[in-house]
């Protein structure tokens, strides 16, 4: 019985070690997710002719005027994991609270976009971490702020921040210079 | 001793046949020691699970803590150089001031910038002793927080904002080690540094502004830190050795942080 009472609490402790030891090797995998969702927003920004349109309103209001060409056909898609929908439109709300939230009282708020929405397995099909990728963009005073996010099982996500600044010159994509990036702002 | 009835009509009583004739003592001897050996190999097992069973929960809650302490001092290197967004010193912190300094002993200090809404550029000079600083835009400011003045230069200091309007932000009395310009840059920063303390076998990190410290994971003996790939990449090399844990053995955790702002500079 002691020997029976041992291993089971022995195999209780192993599972919850693995359940958590698993949490963070997703958090990892989701992490390299969004940064590889930024680097893909950042590549089709600067093959825009011009990024002056990307923070305004496409025919939806949640999405850019100038979106990517890898997005879903919905803005309600399942969530790759086998969980519920997912509604980008309450994402987008979020997104927008929280960067509000962060701005305080400073006197710029830009309007955050959908850029980017897709499976990572549409992208990547062997990635191995089932995750959703979301890019929103903004236009801040010439600035162009990506967030680019993944998110996976058990409402967990990552998010990484870039600023990028168009050149002197030209609005044209392609002299789009990285500025700042922020891993987990 | 009895015998059994010696009549010839009468055949042996039949419960004679069920008598045991007894084991040898060879049987005995081979008997008692497997017996001695299954006995011991149990109660070996009950002594090493009991063993398991006191030190796995304390490894467990060491190996969690230490994903806390790791993921702490990785989100802190990763955004390490994260400087400004606008202004004339926009682009990374590393082309201004050190963002990642490794010292001798092991510690590591990042520095970065930590809300882009709280950036601002000096709109006239800053004396050494005066603390009314006057920018463009303090309203992203927040009363209470940490900010890096910094310049072309090379000068940098780190204050402490106690109050905040849109043109002017009132910052601590604390020395400066340099007078700056009008032109300068103000913003929101953290000056982080991680090191062992040897005696206290404890990792901790120090707010550079405030000076305090905060301890962030016991039982460590070592940390190295290598900067690799032309700053691309940090390698931190942690040895765990929990004191006083019987049962617990030393643990070396390493792991890569890409530190992506210093590539852009």
């Amino acid at each position: 019985m002691v020997s029976i009472g041992l291993g089971m609490s022995l195999a209780l402790l192993g599972t919850a070690e693995t359940s958590l030891a698993g949490h963070d090797r997703d958090a990892r995998a989701l992490r390299y997710a969004s940064r590889a969702a930024a680097s893909l927003a950042v590549s089709e920004l600067r093959r825009l002719p011009s990024v002056r349109d990307v923070g305004r309103a496409g025919p939806m209001a949640e999405v850019s005027a100038t979106p990517e060409t890898f997005v879903d056909a919905t803005l309600t898609p399942r969530g790759p994991w086998g969980g519920g929908a997912l509604d980008l439109r309450a994402l987008t709300s979020r997104i927008q609270a929280e960067a509000d939230a962060a701005a305080g009282a400073a006197a710029s708020h830009p309007v955050w976009r959908l850029f980017v929405y897709g499976s990572l397995a549409d992208l990547v099909p062997d990635a191995g971490v089932p995750a959703y990728l979301v890019v929103w963009v903004a236009d801040d005073g010439g600035i162009v702020l990506v967030r680019a996010a993944a998110f996976g099982p058990g409402e967990s996500r990552a998010l990484t921040e870039l600023s990028l600044a168009a050149a002197e010159d030209s609005d044209a994509g392609a002299g789009l210079k990285v500025l700042v990036v922020r891993p987990d702002p | 001793m009895k015998h059994a009835p010696s009549c010839p009509s009468y055949p042996s009583p039949s419960f004679v046949s069920f008598v045991s004739p007894g084991f040898t003592l060879l049987e005995l001897l081979i008997a008692t020691a497997i017996m001695t050996t299954v006995g011991c190999a149990f109660v070996s097992l009950i002594l090493s699970a009991q063993s398991i069973a006191r030190t796995q929960p304390e490894a467990a809650d060491q190996q969690q803590r230490a994903r806390m302490a790791v993921q702490a001092l990785a989100g802190d290197v990763a955004r390490a150089g994260g400087g400004l967004d606008r202004g004339a010193n926009a682009g990374p912190l590393a082309r201004y001031l050190p963002a990642l300094e490794v010292a001798p002993d092991g510690s590591v200090t990042v520095r970065y910038l930590s809300r882009r809404s709280a950036q601002a550029t000096l709109t006239a000079g800053l004396p050494r002793g005066e603390t009314a600083v006057a920018v463009d835009a303090g309203g992203g400011f927040a009363a209470g927080s940490s900010a890096l003045v910094f310049d072309r230069t090379g000068c940098r200091d780190l204050v402490r904002v106690t109050d905040v309007t849109e043109t002017l932000l009132v910052v601590g009395a604390a020395p400066r080690t340099c007078a700056y310009a009008a032109g300068a840059s103000i913003a929101e920063a953290e000056a982080r540094t991680y090191r062992v303390d040897p005696v206290a076998r404890q990792l901790q990190r120090r707010d550079e502004s405030t000076g305090s410290t905060l301890p962030m994971l016991d039982g460590v003996s070592r940390m190295q830190v290598e900067v690799l790939d032309g700053a691309r990449r940090v390698r931190i090399s942690l040895q765990l050795a929990p004191g006083g844990s019987r049962g617990l053995r030393e643990l070396g955790v390493s792991f890569d942080v890409m530190v992506p702002n210093l590539w852009l500079s």
